[in-house]
This record gives C-alpha cells, structure tokens and sequence, in this order.
C-alpha cells in the first residue's frame, strides 16, 4: 500500500494526502479509556483524496477512532492507545511529531456545532491567525473563500461581526466547517457533521462534501447509511469497537460480505 | 370524544379534589413563607444603610477633622486590600487555570476541596501567625520576600520550558514537589548572600501592610480561588476542543478562548476577593498596627476602616462626635462591600445568561 516510500517525519511530508493511494493508515489500534475498551484492533487505510464513511451503532467507537487521527484523545489524560497511525507513510505518535503543527494539517469538524462565543469573522480567521496569519487583507480573502467554500457567505457576509451563537443550528454547522477549511487542511476528519441539521440543510451539506473532496481527503462518520450512499466512495463499519467490514461503498451497502453488516445496513440490527 | 359520557366513580373524583385543594393550600402557604423571608431580607439590607445615615445626620454636623480622619481610614483600607489582592489575585487565578485546565482529575479531586477548605481557618489564626511568625521573619527579610516575588514565578517559568513536557505526560504530580522545592531552594539562596541580622531592606514598622497583605491574601485565596474555578470548569470543553482540533497549543486555548468565556466570572471572583479584603477586619487588627498615618509606604503601618469600628466603638457613646464618625465609617464600608458585591453578582448573572444563550 503505502509503504513504498517512507519519509522519515511528517513535517518533512510536504502533501500528506500525495504519493500513495492511502492517506492514513491505522494499524491494530486498540483505545483504552480507563479500564473500558472502546477500539479493539483496527485496522484499515483512508484512501487519498476520496470520502470514506465510517458507519456504525452508537457507542461502537466512530468518535473515539477519529480522535486517535488528529490526536485529541491525547488530552484526555484517561485515555490509553496501542497499535499505530500512519499518516503520509510517517508514524503519526513518533515521538518528535509536533502535535498542533500536524492538527492544522488534519482538520476535525465535532459532531455538535461548536462555534467559539466569537463573531463569525473571528471564528473563521481564530486557526489563520494561530498559522500566524496577522494582515488584514489576507485574513479577509481568506474568510471570505472559506465562507464560500462551506456555502455560508452568502448568509453571512453582511454581518460578519455578528456573534456566531446567534446564527442558526445549520449556519453553525456549515461555520465550524469553514472554520476548518480555513486553515487549508489536507485531511478532514468529520463526526456526523449533518447529525444537528434537518433534511433540506443536510442536502446543501452534502453538496459541500463534494467540491472540497477534490482537495481533500475526508472520513466521515455517519450515521446514515443514505448519506454513506450518496456521499462515500469507501465505506468502513464499526461494530462494538471491531472493524467488521470495509470496502467500496456501492459493495458494501449492496453486497456484504459479513452477516453483521447485512444486518446493521437493513436495519435489522437491534 | 365527542358521544361517549364520561363518568368518574364519586370517591375517586373527592380524592381528587380534597388532594389538589391541600396542594393548592400548601403551595400558599409555601409562597407567602417564601415572600415573607425576601422581604425580612430585604428591610434587613435597607435598614442597615438607613440606621447607619440616620445616627449620622440626626445632630450635623459632624466634628472637625472627621472627613480627614475618614480619608486616612480609607487609605489604610485601601492599602491593605491592594497588597492582599496584589498576592491573592495572580495566587488565586492561577490555582483555578490550573485546576480547571491543566490538573488530572485525580489531582484536582482533591487539590480544589483541599484549598477551599483554607476558607474555613478563622481569621484570628491567620492574625495570629502575622503577628507571632510573620511579623519577626519580615523584620529582617523585607529582600527574601522582594526575592521570592521575582525569583519564584521566574523559577516556574523555566522549570515549565525544561520539564513540560514531561509534566504534560505525568500530569498532576510534578508541581507538588515542584513549588516547595523551588520555594526552599530560593529562601536557601537568599539567606546565604544576604547579610544575617540587618536586612538591606528595613521596614519602618514590624506591623505594616506588607504583613497584613500577605495574612490577608492567604484568607482571599480560596474565595478567588472557588469562584474563578467554578467559573473556568464552566466553560464548554467543546470550545476547547475545537481550539485544539484548529491546531493551537492547550495554553493559546485558554488564553484566547477559555479565558475570555470565563472573565465575568473571573472578574466575580476578584471583585469578591476585594470586598473580602475591606471588610476583613481581625488580620488587619492584629497586623497591622493600627497607627492612623496616611502613609502610602507598604512597609509603614496602617489603620482600616473595620479596625478603627472594632477599637473605637466601645469608647464612643451614642451622641457623641466620635460615634457618629464611626458611623459614618461603617456606611462607607458597607457602600464599598456592598458594591463590589454587587459587580459580581451581574458579572456571574451576564455569565450565566451568556451560556443559556448558547444553547442551540
Ligand atoms: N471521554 C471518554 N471517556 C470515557 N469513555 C468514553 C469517552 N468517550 C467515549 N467513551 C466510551 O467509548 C465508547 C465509544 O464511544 P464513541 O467513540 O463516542 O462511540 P460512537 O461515536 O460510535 O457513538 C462508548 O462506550 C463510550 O461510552
Ligand atoms: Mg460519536
């Protein structure tokens, strides 16, 4: 896979999501919290520049597993991890990895809209300015593509000082993903990002998913399987902290292998 | 729906009744025991400021000089509280970010009951230990403290760049031998190149506000302390999360997110420490020397407000100037305490509001 051409850190990678057909790779990882096993062995690879679903019950671990990706479970301190991520060919835990350097690189969207109590502008530009980012005009450029990008500039332009908590559930939602986008990461980690938004909204979200996808490498967790159809080119399913299945996801969803899946995907699963 | 009679068995239906006319009764007489202990509060509140101003302006007007003597009283508040607070407010707010921030939760299980409860020391016992331990030590170690008030946060600072991260792994037990030890090692190098006996420093007094700030600000710390912290652990973890997951380090996080959601209750907290520090009034008595010189020197003494009410009104009978200056004392106090809490109560209330309003 890829593994041909090992680099020797990742911020000597310059494109994390370039060279080989996988993006990150998770080898045998198993997560602890306290004595509870939430992930048991998994392993598989997020290809490059593709959406990959992450499917599965509540509680199977989809959440747990995409924090392992930009290592936000590190600041847990109850939390424990085996097994190994690679990302771009390089270990994502080495011990030199400069973990805020490489979360700019791996962007995360949260399951619930969580905009700072900032205005909508200072949202966005809040990871350009920590990048460093201090002149106006540039943070204004880019405010306003990452707007654009998550379809919310138009809502949203004319009042950008505006406090982001009074913006509406789906307008937060599409904000914390510009937010991310913002930042030019190479790969989006997102935790049921349509959970919070209702049918019309979630059509205008997946809509989304589709440009930045040329860009970037996504893992999507959701928790329905129409959004997997409609959105996902690979789709992995998680059952009780175990892989239990992945692949291409029109196979998957139409032909699966494991009876678990068949169950879980026509909602035969109690 | 609509046809079919409905029919309640009569017993049934006198249950009812008897039961909800009982709970209606008790939930009257619940309001009107409610109404009358706001109100008892409140007349209790408005009588206090109504007593004090009538006993002053019932024989205007007042002696000479009581504006003046006031004015000192107010200063030697003032200069107590500002050293208390100077101690207690970096102390106190840096004990909460570390707690709610950066300490493990088995750590802070017991670091944060363990600190409040210094709250509950009676304030005799810290007057005590200015007056009988403190007050000889800083006689001739005015550079020791001058030292460890630079020497130690400096000291943190570096220890934090070499070891941080490994503290960060082991998070919770490094800084308890880390302070002390930091502590210690500054005192021993102080006491070796000062001089013994005759400090480079003399303080004009034995008992001056340097001493009362410092017994002072150990008896602020745990309300600043709770107060910041109650307010720090109320801050989302998801706004933290997300800074995070943007790519900040955990301390630019709290800086330009935690902290700035947390500042009215952080601004609470300091407010309340204030009004502790002016309405203290055992420490002060029993550190400060009680002399009543408008000397702004923190190493002269001082003489407060609640001290001179707690020396001068077993003296002062009821007519006389020197009561009704006393009065007039004890409304000012009462206005400033009265105030700052106040402040705090609207910043913790503006908090409050600001977060159910984040709701989505
Ligand atoms: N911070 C945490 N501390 C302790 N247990 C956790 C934590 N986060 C998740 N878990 C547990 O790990 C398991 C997997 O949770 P999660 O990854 O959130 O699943 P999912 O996202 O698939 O619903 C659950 O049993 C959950 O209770
Ligand atoms: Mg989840």
């Amino acid at each position: 896979m890829a593994t041909t051409m090992q680099p020797p850190d990742i911020a000597a990678t310059p494109d994390l999501t370039a060279g080989g057909a996988i993006a990150l790779e998770l080898r045998a990882l198993s997560l602890w919290y306290g004595p509870r096993q939430a992930l048991d062995a998994v392993s598989f690879g997020v290809p490059a520049r593709k959406i990959t679903a992450l499917i599965g019950p509540s509680a199977s671990g989809k959440s747990s597993l995409l924090r392992c990706l930009n290592r936000l479970n590190d600041e847990l301190p109850e939390c424990r991890f085996e097994g190994e991520v690679r990302v771009g060919g390089a270990n994502l835990y080495a011990k030199d990895v400069i973990v805020h350097e490489i979360r700019r690189r791996i962007g995360m969207v949260f399951q619930k809209p969580n905009p700072f109590p900032l205005s909508v502008y200072e949202n966005v530009a809040y990871g350009l300015r920590l990048s460093g980012m201090k002149a106006r005009r540039e943070l204004d450029a880019s405010v306003e593509a990452a707007l654009k990008a998550a379809r919310l500039w138009d809502e949203v332009s004319a009042r950008l000082d505006d406090s982001a908590l009074v913006l509406s559930l789906g307008q937060q939602q599409r904000l914390v993903i510009a937010r991310a986008l913002a930042v030019g990461p190479e790969i989006l980690l997102m935790d049921e990002p349509a959970s919070a938004l209702d049918p019309a909204a979630t059509l205008r979200f997946e809509e989304l998913l589709h440009a930045p996808a040329q860009r970037y490498t996504v893992l999507l967790v959701t928790h329905t399987m129409q959004q997997a159809a409609r959105g996902a080119d690979y789709t992995a399913f998680l059952h009780q902290g175990r892989l239990v299945e992945f692949g291409d996801t029109d196979v998957l969803l139409t032909n699966p292998r494991e009876r678990l899946t068949e169950d879980y995907i026509t909602g035969r699963y109690a | 729906m609509p046809g079919i009679p409905v029919t309640y068995t009569p017993l049934l239906t006198g249950v009812r009744t008897t039961s909800v006319a009982a709970r209606r009764r008790r939930e009257r007489a619940g309001n009107a025991l409610v109404l009358t202990g706001a109100a008892v509060v409140l007349m209790a509140l408005l009588v206090i400021p109504l007593f004090l101003g009538a006993s002053i302006l019932a024989w205007l007007p007042l002696p000479d000089g009581a504006w003046s003597r006031l004015g000192i009283l107010f200063a030697g508040s003032a200069k107590a509280a500002i050293c208390a607070l100077v101690l207690a407010v970096p102390l106190g707010l840096a004990a909460a970010i570390f707690s709610a921030q950066f300490a493990a939760p088995g750590f802070r299980n017991w670091f944060k009951p363990g600190l409040e409860v210094l709250e509950a020391i009676p304030t005799v016992v810290l007057g005590l230990v200015a007056f009988a331990t403190l007050a000889p030590w800083l006689k001739v170690n005015v550079v020791t403290l001058l030292a460890l008030i630079v020497a130690m946060p400096a000291l943190l600072l570096a220890a934090g760049f070499a070891f941080g991260g490994a503290f960060r792994r082991q998070a919770g037990w490094l800084p308890l031998w880390l302070v002390p030890t930091l502590f210690a090692l500054v005192v021993a190098i102080v006491a070796v190149l000062s001089p013994h006996q005759t400090d480079a420093i003399v303080p004009r007094s034995p008992w001056n506000a340097v001493l009362v700030g410092l017994a002072l600000g150990l008896a602020a710390i745990p309300m600043i302390f709770s107060v910041a912290e109650d307010a720090l652990m109320q801050v989302p973890s998801t706004h933290l999360q997300a800074a995070l997951a943007l790519g900040a380090t955990r301390w630019q996080a709290i800086r330009s997110i935690v902290l700035p959601a947390a500042r009215p209750g952080l601004v609470a907290a300091c407010a309340l420490g204030a009004s502790r520090c002016l309405g203290e009034t055992m420490i002060v008595l029993m550190a400060s020397g009680n002399t009543p010189i408008g000397d702004a020197n923190p190493l002269a003494g001082l003489r407060s407000i609640s001290a001179e009410l707690a020396l001068g009104l077993p003296e002062a009978a009821p007519p006389s100037g020197a009561y009704r200056m006393l009065m007039l004392a004890a409304l000012v106090l009462f206005a400033l305490t009265f105030a700052l809490n106040l402040l705090a109560e609207r910043a913790r209330s503006h908090l409050r509001r600001a977060r159910s309003a984040a709701l989505p």
